[in-house]
């Protein structure tokens, strides 16, 4: 085996891979910027964070279970944000890192996966996704509390 | 559905600004956003191409081919349309496996052959197989046994306990998972009828 000349072939497949995926890029970053620096977030969650204090969720960890799926940057943001507030190994600090390291950014990867093959109906993708995403967050809050809490 | 979600940011965002009066940020928002993805596009681009020719080599050298075998009964009861020994399985498999690993960098172009060897087997180029669905959700849900980016950030911000959250990030991502994986399942069934 040609260890060399199969190195250059997988980084050439490379280019024709990242050229699909500019537009996506360009396109995604376009939409979840208009509405995060807009406001309509801000917006959205002072409307929810009445309703999740009385459940005995910190206020400063909405934004970041909702931005997660949206955004990996802003939610990275939130939680940089938190820690330089609480501490890293406050209970909030860990709640964040869990609910920030259990799940991907959803919205991000089914642009970027279907985005390079071109699909244009992607069925069920986005519901089971999200779902996951709230079955990751909903368990990190227990796990969290039965840990630290 | 991405289409639907794409129309519903950039509205709301304009809409949203145009009533509280920040016109000026929609604006620059607008301009950056395409500097933003060029800069991304510039960070992804060199990572992708390296890992791209070191996975080719992974690939020929039949190491992925070892990797997959181990994985594979596991593997085709979660991708029951696709047929054994087929190639997708094996780059299924390598995603899953640096994704655990906390390697992202190396995923995403496994990830991304992946999807790419499915599209053959697809019969609607257009339409999503339920296998492509299926690989979405595990991905989206962030399966991984080190997540790498928490720990350094949690170093960089003086954490006594860096890995302290590493069970407690398993339990949840492993919750994430099979609970993608059940209502996958369930829509799937759904959807066929």
């Amino acid at each position: 085996m040609d260890v060399y000349d199969t190195f250059i072939e997988g980084v050439k497949e490379s280019f024709s891979m990242i050229l699909n995926l500019f537009p996506t890029f360009i396109a995604m970053i376009l939409a979840v910027n208009l509405f995060i620096n807009s406001g309509v977030l801000d917006y959205v969650l002072s409307l929810i964070k009445p309703i999740l204090k009385l459940i005995k969720i910190p206020g400063e960890i909405i934004p970041l279970a909702l931005v997660r799926p949206i955004s990996g940057s802003a939610s990275l943001a939130y939680l940089n944000s938190i820690f330089s507030k609480y501490g890293p190994d406050s209970f909030i600090g860990l709640l964040g890192s869990v609910m920030q390291g259990c799940t991907d950014t959803t919205f991000y990867i089914i642009s970027l996966y279907f985005g390079s093959i071109g699909i244009k109906k992607i069925r069920h993708s986005m519901t089971a996704s999200l779902f996951a995403d709230l079955v990751g967050i909903i368990v990190s809050i227990i796990v969290v509390n039965l840990f630290w809490g | 559905m991405v289409n639907i979600i794409w129309i519903f940011l950039i509205v709301s965002g304009i809409i949203f600004g145009l009533f509280t009066n920040k016109l000026e940020i929609i604006n620059t928002t607008i301009v950056d956003s395409t500097k933003v993805s060029l800069e991304m596009f510039f960070k992804i681009f060199p990572v992708l191409a390296l890992w791209m020719g070191i996975t080719k080599i992974a690939e020929v050298s039949g190491l992925l081919k070892k990797l997959s075998n181990k994985l594979s009964p596991l593997l085709t009861k979660i991708f029951p349309e696709i047929p054994s020994g087929h190639e997708s399985l094996s780059l299924i498999a390598s995603n899953i496996i640096a994704n655990l690993f906390g390697l992202g960098s190396a995923a995403t172009p496994f990830g991304l052959k992946a999807m790419n060897s499915l599209q053959k087997l697809n019969k609607n180029k257009k339409v999503a197989s339920r296998s492509m669905v299926t690989f979405l959700v595990i991905n989206t849900s962030g399966l991984t046994i080190i997540p790498t980016t928490i720990i350094s950030l949690r170093m960089m911000y003086g954490s006594l306990e860096p890995t302290k959250i590493v069970l407690a990030c398993l339990i949840s991502t492993i919750a994430a998972t099979i609970g993608g994986i059940i209502i996958d399942r369930i829509l799937a069934r759904r959807y066929k009828n």
